[in-house]
C-alpha cells in the first residue's frame, strides 16, 4: 500500500506545472553556470600552464604557481579569488599568494550582487532548496483541503504509512531532480578534453552529491513539517519562504558580520610595528653587515663572511617576518572559524563549508599549499648560502622541487563530520516533528 | 471607491504574516546596518586620520602615499569599498600603485555589505513580491475578485489601489527602518546628517520606492496572468533570482569574453621576461658598445645604462595605465550588460546618489593622477630632476678604459630642504546633483522598467478572466 | 430488511469538544445490512460528527462506535476494511483522470489486480460519461465528481457505506441518478448510512430516518411510519421548537 501512494505522489508531482518549471529553471542555471565555470576553468588552466612553462624561476627568483583545481567547475569556493602565484626568494616570502601581476596589482572581480558566484553548489543551495519547498508545502495541507486525506484514511491505511509514502514520494521526486542536473553538469565538464576527473575527483563529486541530496532532505523535512501544521497552504508557503530567506540570506551573512565586529583583528600598522619589534635585535647588526658589504661590492670586493652573513640576517628577517604573518594568519582562520560556528544553524552554511572542502576550492588546499611553499623557501634559503660558500655548488644545484600533494578524503571527512551530523540531525529532527504532528493530526 | 479599495488593501497586507516578518527584519537589519556602520566609519577615519598626518609629517620627494577619505554615506551603499583598495602610493614619473584594502579576511566567505542598498535590493524586493504575488490570482482562488468587479469600479481603478496598498506598506515599513537606522548612527555619528546628506538620503528613498514600485507591477502582472497563486509565485522567486543573482554575476564573464584584455599571467609577461629581459640585454651589450668605441666617457656609459633603465620603465609604465584603462573599461562593459537587470540599475543609482562606488573610485584614481602631476612639478623645483623608481634594480659592471665602473639603477632622491610647500592631496567632493547626473541613466532605466511593467499588468489584468 | 447483526452501530455515543461544545449527546443507532438510514438535521447538529467518529478521525468522549462489531477506537484498521466513504464536496485529484482516480483508490481499499474493463464497469454503472473516462477530474462538474466519488465506494465493496452530504449542490436530475444508485446498493445487502438535510429524498430512500438536533437523536421513524405522517412537517416543527437544554 505505501507502494501505491508513493507512485500517485511522484505521478502528482511529474504532471504539476510547478515541478516542471522549476526543474526547468534548475537544469537551465545548472548547464548555464557550469558552462561558464568551465570557461573559467580552462582560461586559468592556460595560464598556469604556459606560467609552468615559460616563466621559470632563476637563481634569485622562485616563482611558484597554484594550479587551479578542477573541481571549482562546479563548486566555486575561493579558487579563483584567491591568487595564483606566489614569488620567493632567500629574502622574503609573502604572506599570501596575487595574482600573476604580483601584490597590488592584481585586481580581483567584484560581484555587483555581494553574493558568492553562481555554481552547482548554488543552484543546489538556493534554486534546488527553493524548489523543494514549492514541492512540499501543501503535501499534506492541499489533501486536506480537497478532502483526498479524508478520503484515504477511510481505508485501512495507518496514518505512519501514509505519511511514509508521502514522504518518500516527494523524496524521489527531489533527488531524481538532484541527480538530473548533476549529470547534466558532469557531462558538461566532462566533454572538454582538457577537464579528467581522477579516482578521487570522482569520489568527491559523489561524496559532494551525496551532501546535496541530504542538504535537500534537510529542506524537505521543514516544509513537509510545516505542510502538516499549517492547514492553509498559502500561509505554509509563507512561513517556508520567510524560513527560506532568513536560512539562506540573511543568517549566514549576519553570521560573517558577527564575526567581523566580536572578533577583533590587527591592523596592519599593528602588524608592521610587530614585524619591526621582532627583528629590532638584530637591526644594527644588519645595517652594519649590508653596508660594509654593499661599500665592498662598490669597490670590487666580495667578502664571503659578509656575504654570507647578510644571507643569513635577511632569512632571519624573512622568517621572522613569516612568524608574524602566520599568526595573523591563524588569526584570520580563527575569524572564519567563529563566523561559522555562529552561523551552524543554516543548512545552508553547513552545505557550502562542506561543500568547498570536497571542491578543495577552500582554505584547506590554499594553506597546504602555502605550507609547502615555505619548505621550498627554507631550502632556497640554504641553497642561496651556497653563493658564498661553494659557488660551484650553487652553480650546479638543481631547481627546488615543488608539489603540493592534494588533499586526502580522508581529511576531508574529518573536517566536515560535523556538518554531516548537524544536516542529518536536522533533516531527522523535522521529519521526527512531521511524523508526530501527522499521527496527531486532524483530518476532518 | 478607490480609496474604500485601498484602505482595504493596505489593512490586509499590514495585518498579514509577510507584513509582520518584514517590519520586524527591516528594523533589525537597519538597526545592525547602523551599528555596523557607525564602528565601520569609525575605524576607517582612524585609519585615514592616523595616515595623513604621517604623510604630512614625513613628506617626502622618494615617494608619498594617497588616501581615500571615508565617507559618512557608507551606510547607503557600501559599493565595494571594502575590497577597493585604500589608497595608492605614488612615485614620481606618474608612478602609482594600489595599496590593498584596510584589514580583510580573505579567508571568510564573500558577503554582502549590509547596507541600505542591500537591505531594499534583495530583502524588500522580496517581501514586495510577498505581498503582492496573491493580489489578483488569491482574489480569484477565494471567489472575492467577481464580488468585487460585480461593482461599479474599473479594473484600472481596482488595480491601481492594489498597487498603491502595496507600494505603501512597503514604503512603511522601510520608512520605519530608515528611521531607526538614522537615529543609531547620529546618536553615535551627528555628523551625518547634515543638510547635504538629508537631501541625499530624501533621494534614496524616492529611488527605493520606484526599484520597489517595479517589483510589485511585476507581482501584479503575474498574478493578473497566470491566475494560480502557487505557479505565479514561483515564476516571481524565479525572475527575482534571475535579476537579483545571475544576471550581475554574470555580466562580469560575459564582458570578459567581448573584451581582449591580456590576462594577468599575459601581462605579467609581459613585464617580467619580455620588457626586463630587453632592458637587461641593453645594459649588457653597453661592454660591447665601449669595446668598439662608441661610448668613450664613464659619463656616457652611466647615461646609456640610465638611459635604457628610464625606457624600460616608461614602457611598464604605460603597459600598466593601458592595462588599467583596459580593466575599467571591461569593469563598465561589465555595468553596462548587468543594468538589464533593475536590480543593478537599482545599486548603480544608490551608488552614485550617496557618491561612492565604481563611479567615486574612478574619480579617486583620477584625482591621484592629477597629483601626481603636481608631485613631479614639486620634485622637479626642488631637486631639478625627476627619476622614477621601480621594483627592479639593476646592478652592473662595465670596464672602460681599464677601470671598472660599477653601474647601478638610478633612484630618486630625498630633498634635504624645507618641505613646508609640500603638495597636499584633495579628493574631489560631489554634490548630489553631480550623482543624480551621473545616475540619469539608471534612473531612466528603472522608470522605463515601470512604465513597461505597469503596462503590461494593466494589460493582463483587463484581459484576464475573473470568474 | 433482515435480522442479521448490524454493520454500524453507535452505542451511547457522545462528543465533547475541547472548547466545550457538546456536538453529540448520547447518540444511539444501529444499520443493519440492506438498510438506509438517513441522518437529518441542521448544519451544526452533529451529522457530520458522527461519521467522523465512524472514521476514527476523532475520538469519543464516551461510547463506542462499531463496524462490523468491530470496536473502531480500538482497531482502526480493521474496522475501515468494513466501510467505504464518500465525503460531500470532494476534489479528488485533479491532475489524474477518473480511471486513476479509482484505481487509486481501489488499491487502497485492498482491491489490487483490477482490470482497466472492471474500472470502467463501475464507472458505466453509475452513469459517468465514457468519455468522461480517461479525463482529468479538474474539469468534472460537482455531479461527475460525486459520481466517481461513489464508484470508489462501490468498487471497495464494503458491507458498510458512510455519505456525508452526498446530494448537496446537485442539481436534481443527478441527485436522483445518485440515489438510484443507493438503492441498487441497498439491493446489494450495504449498510447505509448518509447524512443529509435534503428531506424528500431522504424521505424517497430511507427505511429509517433519525432527526438530530444539537447533537441529540430527537426522534426516529421508520418508513412505513412515514408513509402516515409528513415528515416534511415534523422536521421543521422541530427545527422551530425550542432549543434543547445542554
Amino acid at each position: 500500500m505505501v507502494k501505491t501512494i508513493i507512485k500517485r505522489e511522484i505521478l502528482e508531482y511529474l504532471k504539476s506545472t510547478k515541478f516542471l518549471i522549476g526543474l526547468g529553471i534548475t537544469l537551465a542555471l545548472a548547464a548555464g553556470s557550469t558552462v561558464i565555470n568551465v570557461q573559467n576553468y580552462k582560461g586559468r588552466l592556460q595560464d598556469y600552464q604556459t606560467a609552468m612553462q615559460e616563466m621559470k624561476s632563476d637563481r634569485f627568483y622562485i616563482h611558484l604557481y597554484r594550479p587551479p583545481q578542477v573541481l571549482s567547475t562546479l563548486i566555486q569556493g575561493k579558487d579563483a579569488s584567491l591568487g595564483n602565484s606566489i614569488t620567493i626568494t632567500y629574502m622574503g616570502i609573502p604572506a599570501r599568494t596575487s595574482g600573476y601581476m604580483g601584490e597590488g596589482r592584481s585586481q580581483p572581480q567584484r560581484l555587483v550582487s555581494g553574493f558568492e558566484a553562481i555554481d552547482f553548489a548554488f543552484v543546489v543551495r538556493v534554486v534546488l532548496s527553493l524548489m523543494v519547498v514549492f514541492i512540499a508545502y501543501n503535501a499534506v495541507s492541499e489533501e486536506k483541503s480537497t478532502g483526498t486525506l479524508k478520503l484515504i484514511l477511510s481505508n485501512s491505511v495507518p496514518r505512519d504509512q501514509l505519511l511514509l509514502g508521502k514522504l518518500l514520494g516527494g523524496w524521489f521526486v527531489i533527488i531524481g531532480s538532484l541527480i538530473l542536473a548533476a549529470l547534466m553538469s558532469l557531462l558538461l565538464v566532462l566533454s572538454h578534453s582538457f577537464i579528467a576527473f581522477a579516482s578521487s575527483e570522482w569520489i568527491r563529486v559523489l561524496v559532494f552529491i551525496g551532501l546535496s541530496a541530504l542538504y535537500l532532505t534537510v529542506f524537505y523535512g521543514l516544509s513537509l513539517f510545516v505542510s502538516v501544521l499549517v492547514d492553509r497552504p498559502s500561509v505554509a508557503l509563507m512561513i517556508l519562504l520567510q524560513a527560506w530567506v532568513l536560512l539562506i540570506v540573511i543568517y549566514p551573512n549576519l553570521g560573517v558580520i558577527a564575526a567581523e565586529n566580536l572578533f577583533k583583528l590587527p591592523s596592519k600598522q599593528q602588524l608592521d610595528r610587530q614585524k619591526e619589534a621582532a627583528f629590532q635585535p638584530y637591526e644594527a647588526e644588519y645595517k652594519k653587515v649590508i653596508d660594509t658589504f654593499t661599500q665592498g661590492v662598490g669597490k670590487g670586493e666580495v667578502s664571503k663572511e659578509l656575504g654570507l652573513r647578510s644571507v643569513e640576517l635577511d632569512a632571519l628577517r624573512a622568517e621572522v617576518i613569516h612568524q608574524v604573518d602566520e599568526e595573523y594568519g591563524r588569526e584570520l582562520t580563527a575569524q572564519t572559524n567563529l563566523a561559522r560556528a555562529i552561523s551552524s544553524l543554516s543548512p545552508a552554511v553547513l552545505f557550502d563549508q562542506a561543500a568547498v572542502q570536497y571542491g578543495r576550492t577552500g582554505m584547506a588546499q590554499y594553506e597546504m599549499f602555502m605550507r609547502e611553499a615555505y619548505r621550498c623557501w627554507k631550502q632556497d634559503v640554504e641553497r642561496s648560502k651556497l653563493i658564498y660558500t661553494d659557488r660551484e655548488a650553487f652553480k650546479k644545484a638543481p631547481a627546488i622541487a615543488f608539489s603540493v600533494p592534494s588533499e586526502s578524503m580522508a581529511n576531508a571527512f574529518a573536517a566536515t563530520w560535523l556538518d554531516w551530523l548537524l544536516l542529518a540531525f536536522f533533516g531527522l529532527a523535522f521529519f521526527a516533528l512531521s511524523y508526530t504532528a501527522f499521527l496527531k493530526k486532524d483530518v476532518r | 471607491m478607490i480609496k474604500a479599495i485601498i484602505r482595504k488593501e493596505l489593512l490586509d497586507h499590514v495585518r498579514s504574516v509577510q507584513f509582520a516578518v518584514l517590519l520586524a527584519a527591516s528594523i533589525a537589519l537597519f538597526a545592525a546596518n547602523g551599528i555596523i556602520f557607525v564602528r565601520q566609519y569609525s575605524q576607517f577615519n582612524s585609519d585615514y586620520r592616523l595616515h595623513v598626518t604621517q604623510v604630512e609629517q614625513h613628506p617626502s620627494t622618494i615617494g608619498t602615499s594617497l588616501f581615500r577619505s571615508p565617507s559618512l554615506l557608507l551606510f547607503m551603499a557600501e559599493g565595494g569599498e571594502k575590497s577597493s583598495p585604500q589608497g595608492y602610493a605614488l612615485w614620481p614619473k606618474l608612478t602609482f600603485s594600489p595599496m590593498p584594502a584596510a584589514t580583510m579576511n580573505f579567508k571568510m566567505p564573500e558577503v554582502p555589505d549590509l547596507d541600505w542598498a542591500f537591505i531594499i535590493k534583495i530583502v524588500f524586493s522580496l517581501y514586495v513580491i510577498l505581498l503582492g504575488f496573491e493580489a489578483v490570482s488569491g482574489e480569484k482562488e477565494r471567489g472575492t475578485l467577481c464580488l468585487v468587479l460585480s461593482n461599479a469600479i474599473g479594473r484600472l481603478r481596482l488595480l491601481t489601489g492594489k498597487f498603491l496598498a502595496i507600494i505603501s506598506s512597503a514604503a512603511i515599513a522601510l520608512l520605519v527602518g530608515l528611521i531607526v537606522s538614522l537615529i543609531i548612527i547620529s546618536v553615535l555619528l551627528p555628523a551625518v546628517l547634515s543638510l547635504p546628506n538629508l537631501a541625499r538620503i530624501a533621494v534614496i528613498f524616492v529611488l527605493a520606492l520606484t526599484y520597489l514600485s517595479f517589483f510589485a507591477f511585476l507581482s501584479l502582472f503575474f498574478s493578473a496572468l497566470l491566475l494560480r497563486s502557487s505557479l505565479v509565485l514561483l515564476v516571481l522567486l524565479a525572475f527575482w533570482i534571475l535579476f537579483a543573482f545571475f544576471i550581475p554575476d554574470t555580466s562580469g564573464v560575459i564582458a570578459q569574453k567581448f573584451s581582449k584584455i591580456p590576462s594577468e599571467y599575459e601581462m605579467a609577461k609581459l613585464v617580467g621576461p619580455t620588457i626586463q629581459k630587453e632592458v637587461w640585454d641593453r645594459i649588457s651589450k653597453l661592454q660591447d658598445r665601449i669595446n668598439k668605441g662608441e661610448l668613450k666617457t664613464e659619463k656616457d656609459v652611466r647615461d646609456q645604462a640610465d638611459l635604457a633603465f628610464e625606457e624600460g620603465q616608461d614602457r611598464v609604465r604605460k603597459l600598466y595605465a593601458d592595462y588599467d584603462n583596459a580593466m575599467q573599461q571591461r569593469a563598465a562593459l561589465a555595468q553596462k550588460i548587468s543594468r538589464v537587470s533593475p536590480v543593478s540599475l537599482f545599486q548603480y543609482a544608490a551608488e552614485d546618489i550617496s557618491g561612492i562606488g565604481p563611479a567615486a573610485y574612478t574619480r579617486f584614481l583620477q584625482d591621484v593622477r592629477n597629483y601626481s602631476r603636481v608631485y613631479d612639478d614639486y620634485i622637479l623645483k626642488k631637486m631639478g630632476k625627476v627619476i622614477g623608481t621601480s621594483p627592479w634594480s639593476f646592478s652592473d659592471r662595465a670596464i672602460l678604459n681599464g677601470k671598472s665602473i660599477f653601474l647601478q639603477s638610478p633612484y630618486p632622491q630625498e630633498y634635504r630642504g624645507d618641505k613646508s610647500d609640500f603638495p597636499r592631496f584633495s579628493e574631489t567632493k560631489t554634490t548630489l546633483l553631480d550623482g543624480l547626473v551621473g545616475g540619469l541613466w539608471d534612473i531612466a532605466g528603472l522608470l522605463l522598467w515601470n512604465i513597461i511593467l505597469a503596462g503590461l499588468a494593466f494589460l493582463a489584468f483587463i484581459h484576464a478572466d475573473v470568474r | 430488511m433482515s435480522n442479521s447483526n448490524p454493520i454500524l452501530k453507535a452505542d451511547d455515543l457522545s462528543k465533547r469538544y475541547e472548547d466545550g461544545v457538546l456536538a453529540l449527546d448520547h447518540l444511539n443507532l444501529e444499520v443493519r445490512p440492506g438498510e438506509v438510514y438517513c441522518l437529518l438535521g441542521a448544519n451544526g447538529a452533529g451529522k457530520t460528527t458522527t461519521i467522523n467518529l465512524f472514521l476514527n478521525f476523532i475520538p469519543p468522549t464516551t461510547g463506542t462506535c462499531y463496524i462490523n462489531g468491530i470496536d473502531v477506537t480500538k482497531d482502526p484498521l480493521k474496522a475501515k476494511r468494513f466501510v467505504s466513504f464518500v465525503s460531500e464536496n470532494v476534489m479528488l485529484y485533479g491532475n489524474f483522470t477518473a480511471r486513476q482516480n479509482l484505481d487509486f483508490f481501489a488499491k487502497l481499499g485492498d482491491k489490487t489486480n483490477l482490470t482497466k474493463e472492471q474500472y470502467y464497469q463501475v464507472m458505466r454503472r453509475v452513469s459517468l460519461q465514457e468519455k468522461a473516462f480517461e479525463q482529468r477530474v479538474k474539469t468534472f462538474s460537482k455531479g461527475m465528481r460525486q459520481k466517481l466519488g461513489i464508484s470508489i465506494a462501490i468498487i471497495k465493496d464494503a458491507p458498510g457505506i458512510l455519505l456525508d452530504e452526498p446530494t448537496s449542490g446537485l442539481d436534481p436530475k443527478a441527485a436522483e441518478e445518485f440515489l438510484e444508485i443507493l438503492s441498487e446498493l441497498k439491493k446489494e445487502s450495504k449498510a447505509i448510512l448518509m447524512s443529509t438535510h435534503d428531506i424528500f429524498r431522504a424521505k424517497e430512500i430511507a427505511d429509517r430516518v433519525g432527526i438530530m438536533k444539537e447533537g441529540r437523536l430527537v426522534m426516529e421513524r421508520t418508513r412505513e411510519e412515514l408513509q402516515h405522517e409528513d415528515l416534511v412537517k415534523i422536521y421543521i416543527d422541530y427545527m422551530k421548537s425550542e432549543p434543547l437544554k445542554m
